[in-house]
Formats: structure tokens, sequence, C-alpha cells
């Protein structure tokens, strides 16, 4: 099941960016587990107020931390808002955001799935 | 500063450890490029704004910055423009950190700024070896000649000082 919505590859190539320390690896998800429900708390303030600048800000945030763990999903659906916010034409960020709220539930259960002591 | 910026092998200048500035406004990326950095064997100091890296480039002593681009308020290109007009920290090396999916332009304009090279987010390790190595080696050739031309004018100042002596005895 967390191998459909998490590419391994992806913490395979982060942990051997970082030197190859597990612990270290640990340290990232953990920023990764507190940091994406601030960064999503900002996108739906910025939805709600549809100030797109920090909405494509947070989304591309969200993107790349999402990138580094593999979860492909929640960075296509962040990189897709953020090219819509950049383009100006977001229809219903709102429900774009809520889009990613789910995602990113499923991906931090993936996530949870992994162990990353097994490289 | 570089341990040693003037060991000089046969084979180039020797690797040694760097004092590299990471600015990215993201806590994940942040931690991620200074760990990265480490690995490398170099040390790294962070920066989560524009403004908090100008302040700790003009208070301090790099041998390069690995700079993000998108970054609220004072972007990356601003950091980068600011840097190319202090002439005492035009010469560091700015290696720019870039998603690339979309941001192709400012990577351009980076670089017609003067930014070194640039990276990819999801970089691969050897290549952030390979653009650093590079990159360090530069400032390092770079820091041995400014050492060089100060040698020059010094003793062309000093021999000026002894032939102005001479010539003041023989009057």
């Amino acid at each position: 099941m967390s191998t459909e919505i998490i590419n391994r590859d992806a913490i395979h190539r982060l942990l051997s960016v970082i030197g190859g320390d597990k612990e270290d690896l640990l340290e990232l998800l953990n920023e990764f587990e507190e940091s994406a429900p601030l960064l999503v708390g900002k996108m739906k303030a910025a939805a709600t107020e549809a100030n797109l600048d920090s909405l494509r800000i947070s989304a591309h945030s969200l993107k790349s931390n999402s990138r580094d763990f593999g979860a492909v999903t929640l960075a296509d659906l962040c990189e897709n808002l953020e090219h819509a916010c950049k383009s100006g034409e977001v229809s219903n960020p709102v429900e774009k955001v809520g889009e990613i709220v789910r995602a990113l539930d499923v991906a931090r259960e993936a996530l949870r799935g992994i162990s990353l002591h097994d490289g | 500063m570089m341990d040693d910026p003037s060991s000089i092998t046969h084979e180039g200048i020797a690797p040694s450890r760097a004092q590299i500035l990471v600015v990215d406004d993201n806590r994940l990326s942040r931690k991620k490029m200074r760990m990265a950095v480490e690995a490398l064997g170099h040390s790294a100091e962070t920066a989560e704004n524009g403004a908090m890296a100008l302040e700790l480039l003009k208070g301090g002593t790099f041998d390069a910055v690995l700079l993000d681009i998108m970054m609220p308020e004072i972007d990356g290109l601003d950091v980068l423009g600011a840097l190319k007009d202090d002439k005492n920290l035009r010469d560091i090396p700015v290696i720019i950190i870039s998603a690339l999916d979309d941001e192709t332009e400012s990577v351009v304009r980076a670089i017609a700024l003067g930014a070194e090279d640039f990276l990819p987010k999801n970089f691969d390790p050897v290549l952030l070896r390979a653009r650093l190595g590079a990159s360090l080696a530069k400032k390092r050739f770079h820091d041995q000649e400014r050492e060089y031309f100060s040698r020059i004018e010094r003793l062309t100042a000093a021999a000026e000082v002894l032939e102005a002596g001479r010539f003041a005895r023989k009057t």
C-alpha cells in the first residue's frame, strides 16, 4: 500500500544526499511532519483570502518537501496549485487546498508505514 | 574561510573544509542542505531569509553560498544582486537552488546576474559535490591570485620607499 503512494527511490536519494545517516533522515521526517500542517494552515488562510502569492509560496514549499519524501501525488497537487497561482487563475482555491489536505493525510499515513531504518 | 587555501597538489587545488552559507526559507530544505554540505566535509551556516543572509555575509567569511530563488520578501535574485553589488562579497561563488520545473527564467536571470551555477531542488549528491567542488576551486584560485597581487603591490610600495630613500641620501 505505502509503496504506491511513496516513491522509495526518493527516500533513498534523500538519505544519500545527507550522507547516509538514518538518524538525520528521521530528523528530516520529523521536520516534514511538523512543517506540513503549518504549511497547510497557511494555504487554507491564503485560499480563504484569495491571496494567490502566499498560496503559491506555501504550495511551493510543500511541493519540495513532498518530493524529498517521495509523496508523488501530494507533490503533483501542490505543483498544479503553484502553477495555477502563478498564472493568476485558480478556480476554487479552497477546494484545491482541501484535496491537498487529503493527499497529505494519505502520504503521512503511508510514510508511517515505511520503516526508514530498513533503508 | 577554507582551512588551507594555498595547498596545491599536482592534480590541482586540494579539497579542504570550506564555510558554506545555505539560504532557504523552507526549514526542511535548509536542514537537508546543511546535512548535505556537512556530509561533504564542509561546515554550513544557514539563513532563513534574504535579509539574514546579507547580514551573515557582511559579518562572516564564506567560501560559497547555496541560495534558494523563491523566498518571500527579499528573494534569491535580490540577495544575488546585493551580493554582486558589494565589492567585498562579489567574488563569493553562488549556486542557485531551483525547482527548475517553473523557474527556468529565474535561473537564467540568476546566471546573468553572476551566479556560478545552479542545482535542482532534488539534486543528486554527486552533482552537489561536483558543482560545489568546482566553485570552491575557482574561489581558491581567485583568493590566491588576489593574495599574489596584494603581495606584489606591497613589494612595489616597499621598493618605492627604498628607492626614494636612496635618492634622498644622494641629494
